[in-house]
């Protein structure tokens, strides 16, 4: 079932010295379920088409269609709350929170009562195969492999159907980053969530189900 | 609430930071609260006082140069030299209407005025010995009066200090060349006892008392500037001789005239007209004071309505109430000595009340006077500043007819008689002003009850409450701008997280901000309200009492004995700590929401990415 749309999506930006084309009529879909990586070298417009497609930003030209829907007549930010989760290669969690705290937030933020949240951001820790002793540590104070379970444990946390990860494996060591790949696989395949993954890393492609590389801004899918 | 929880939850995860800059800001809410407390208090302080002082301006023409005169002494045979002031001309009170002078009141020159209101006594019966006594007498045997030589008195015309048939001490004492006087002439004449020679002691330590001639029958009718009126009669002698028609003579009746004058002064008040009671020295230091019934409105100086001040002591001894009124007869005008001067309590100076025509100065104004109040305090006390006995006061402008004709005395103007007020605390700039025009024979002296050196407390106050407040304010802003940087400009990722979870821009905004609010609201309403209590307790040790000079030296002078306590409350205590919380919260709040909206500004994607546009 066809969850995402792109349509002839372009993007472009001014730099501090000229103006960027970071993507290029850009067309493809993604279906529910699935998983997908989304290959390129630096530069190619790989983070800039995954913040398009989490309504982080507008595309210049062109249409992003969720389920039928054209996102940018949406509201972007419950969309992000609702549907569409993103995960960074850098992790991005908030340092002042436990790992616990980190997950109950945006099912808090949803209006969950405060003791289901914290029962449902165990369950998700745990899911993602954090040990208990975890739960109440900072961030700081894990490793990257744990950092990245907890931010994939907020993604899903966020209850969608879109996973749009930058990188996920970007920071990890190969033991860790197996891991990391498996749960999110696990996640498209078992619990039913698009997922998106940005790599570098062909052994990270190589375990999803769709391959799309972009260059200069463009895709072709590959797989 | 969840963004609050999460806000403060974050926040106190950086408890030390959090805990300095709850205390960092804390202390420099204080300083602002003490210093604004400080700047308030000062402010209605001076406000407060403002009304209990007053400063008056008096004016003294100084004379251009002294010329010496002598004057004979029979005892000790030879002149005895005095200098006296020699005046080139009067300067006029217009002098000090220059540009720039801006008076409360006046400036006024005022002079007192002779009412006579025969059915008021105004003294007992010590008075006629003081005016002297006008006598008809011989002397016992021939003899040049340049000693004390023996008189007999056969006739008292004036006075009740001599009796008939009394033989007395008289000597022509001022006298280098005395007439002789004949055993067998009667002689008419003036007397004043006197302290005289030291040979005639009867027993030892005591001087013998002597009668010296005194000239009445000359007028001493002045103009306004001092210029004699010319009179056809001249002393020459100080007395004449009693000769069958001599009453019937234009001497013997001058004579009559002023023995007849002697009755009038029995009758004679003070009376003096101001445009505003506290120009009169005696008023503005508080010697004397309304003390029943009120004192003049500004619409009765401006009307010159008929309304007049009388001493309690003379409305008691008169019968007189407030409502009751003073028929007032002005006969004469005194632009020389003062009231307070001419004017005992049992005793006043003896003027001349014959005009130069020879006759008793005629009524030039009169009126029934309202009595609106009454004073007491200090009268009579025969100083220059002072309030004459039994003295009247009455608005100037209701005397409507000119005194031209009938002034006994004119001086230039002097402290005791000329006034002004101006407004606190600009007696620099006035003399500034003044001391541009160049009048240098015209002297000036304020008198403010120790304002000036209040003002300059308290603008040393103020001064110090200033610096608290630009030091606080200075703290305030650079605690705030340190840890706006700290807890917002570095949680830039936090923003971007919370809008990539979904969060709205609103949600994020209070997700920051309202954490560092209730840091901001704490430390702003605490340290306000320690400050307050502070700059309380500060002022109190400082200036729990304040004073002001009471008497009239100078203006700067504070003589401990003749300081007064001023009270002083504050009025509104919670200003200032109100006022600098509320700025302390405005400031935090305006620093914060910037700063947030700059986080706010920037994409999340670019954010988190770190791409630059």
């Amino acid at each position: 079932m066809e969850i995402l749309r792109a349509e002839h999506v372009s993007y472009s930006y001014q730099s501090k010295y000229q103006k960027v084309e970071a993507v290029k009529d850009v067309s493809c879909v993604f279906e529910k379920g699935k998983f997908y990586a989304i290959v390129g070298e630096s530069g190619s417009g790989k983070s800039t088409f995954i913040s398009l497609l989490a309504g982080l930003d507008q595309p210049c030209e062109g249409t992003i269609y969720v389920q039928g829907e054209d996102l940018s007549g949406m509201d972007r930010d419950a969309y992000r709350l609702n549907r569409a989760a993103v995960i960074y290669q850098a992790f991005h969690l908030f340092p002042l929170l436990t790992a616990q705290e980190n997950v109950m937030l945006p099912l808090e933020f949803k209006k969950m009562r405060k003791k289901d949240a914290a029962r449902q951001a165990q369950k998700l820790l745990q899911r993602v195969g954090l040990e208990s002793r975890i739960y109440r540590q900072f961030p700081k104070m894990m490793s990257g492999g744990e950092q990245q379970r907890v931010a994939i444990a907020r993604a899903a946390a966020a209850g969608g159907e879109i996973i749009l990860a930058d990188e996920p494996t970007g920071n990890l060591d190969s033991g860790n980053e197996e891991n990391v790949v498996a749960l999110l696989k696990e996640l498209a395949h078992e619990d039913g969530y698009t997922v998106i993954v940005i790599t570098h890393n062909q052994r990270v492609a190589d375990e999803t189900d769709h391959v799309f590389r972009m260059k200069d801004g463009s895709m072709e899918q590959v797989r | 609430m969840l963004l609050f929880r999460n806000s403060i939850r974050q926040l106190m995860r950086m408890k030390a930071r959090a805990v300095l800059f709850l205390l960092l800001l804390t202390f420099a809410s204080g300083l602002c609260s003490i210093g604004r407390g400080f700047l308030i208090m000062n402010q209605e302080k001076m406000e407060a006082y403002e009304d209990s002082f007053m400063t008056i301006g008096t004016v003294e023409q100084k004379a251009d140069s002294v010329k010496e005169r002598m004057i004979w002494d029979a005892e000790d045979k030879k002149y005895h030299i005095y200098t006296t002031s020699v005046y080139n001309s009067y300067e006029p009170l217009s002098v000090l209407d220059f540009e720039g002078a801006d008076y409360l009141s006046g400036p006024e020159r005022r002079c007192f005025y002779g009412s006579y209101m025969p059915q008021y006594e105004m003294y007992g019966t010590g008075m006629a010995i003081h005016l002297g006594e006008i006598v008809e007498g011989s002397p016992v045997e021939d003899a040049v009066p340049d000693h004390p030589i023996k008189f007999q008195v056969t006739r008292v015309l004036a006075g009740k200090g001599i009796m008939e048939g009394n033989v007395i001490d008289f000597c022509d004492h001022r006298n280098p060349k005395p007439e002789k006087l004949y055993a067998d002439k009667t002689y008419i004449m003036s007397l004043q006892y006197f302290m005289g020679h030291e040979d005639q002691k009867e027993f030892e330590g005591n001087y013998v008392s002597e009668y010296n001639p005194y000239p009445v029958v000359e007028s001493d009718q002045v103009d306004i500037d001092g210029n004699e009126v010319p009179d056809e009669v001249e002393d020459g002698h100080f007395c004449d001789e009693v000769t069958e028609g001599f009453y019937d003579s234009d001497r013997g009746q001058r004579w009559l005239n002023v023995i007849a004058s002697r009755d009038y002064m029995l009758h004679i008040f003070p009376v003096t007209g101001t445009s505003d009671i506290d120009l009169m020295m005696a008023f503005y230091d508080g010697s004397a004071y309304i003390s029943q019934g009120r004192e003049f409105t500004k619409e009765e100086y401006a009307r010159g309505d008929r309304v007049c001040l009388v001493s309690e002591l003379f409305a008691r001894r008169a019968g007189l109430e407030i409502g009751d009124e003073l028929p007032l007869a002005l006969m004469y005008a005194n632009y020389g000595r003062s009231s307070g001067r001419a004017f005992g309590t049992n005793s006043a100076a003896a003027f001349s009340m014959v005009n130069a025509e020879g006759e008793i100065y005629p009524v030039f104004e009169e009126g029934d006077y309202k009595i609106i109040g009454m004073y007491g305090g200090q009268s009579g006390m025969r100083d220059d500043y002072g309030l004459g006995y039994n003295e009247i006061i009455i608005p100037s402008r209701s005397v409507k007819n000119s005194d031209a004709d009938n002034i006994l005395e004119s001086w230039p103007i002097t402290g005791s008689s000329t006034s002004f007020r101006i407004e606190n605390g600009t007696i620099d700039e006035y003399m500034e002003k003044w001391s541009k025009l160049q009048i240098p024979n015209v002297e000036i002296i304020f008198y403010d009850r120790g304002y000036s050196e209040l003002e300059a407390n308290i603008n040393n106050m103020k001064y110090i409450a200033r610096l608290l407040i630009v030091m606080g304010v200075s703290m305030v802003l650079m605690v705030l701008g340190y840890f706006s940087w700290l807890f917002i400009l570095k949680q830039k990722e936090r923003t971007a997280v919370e809008r990539r979870l979904g969060f709205r821009k609103w949600h994020s905004f209070v997700s920051l901000f309202s954490g560092i609010f209730l840091l901001i609201l704490v430390g702003s309403v605490c340290g306000a309200a320690a400050g307050s209590c502070l700059s309380g307790e500060i002022a109190g040790k400082i200036e729990k009492e304040a004073y002001y000079d009471k008497t009239f030296g100078n203006s700067t002078g504070t003589d401990a004995e003749n300081m007064e306590e001023v009270s002083y409350e504050q009025a509104d205590s919670w200003k200032a700590p109100v006022e600098c919380a509320l700025a302390v919260m405005a400031a935090g709040a305006v620093i914060s929401a910037v700063g947030i909206y700059g986080n706010l500004r920037k994409e999340p994607m670019k954010m988190l990415s770190g791409r630059e546009e």
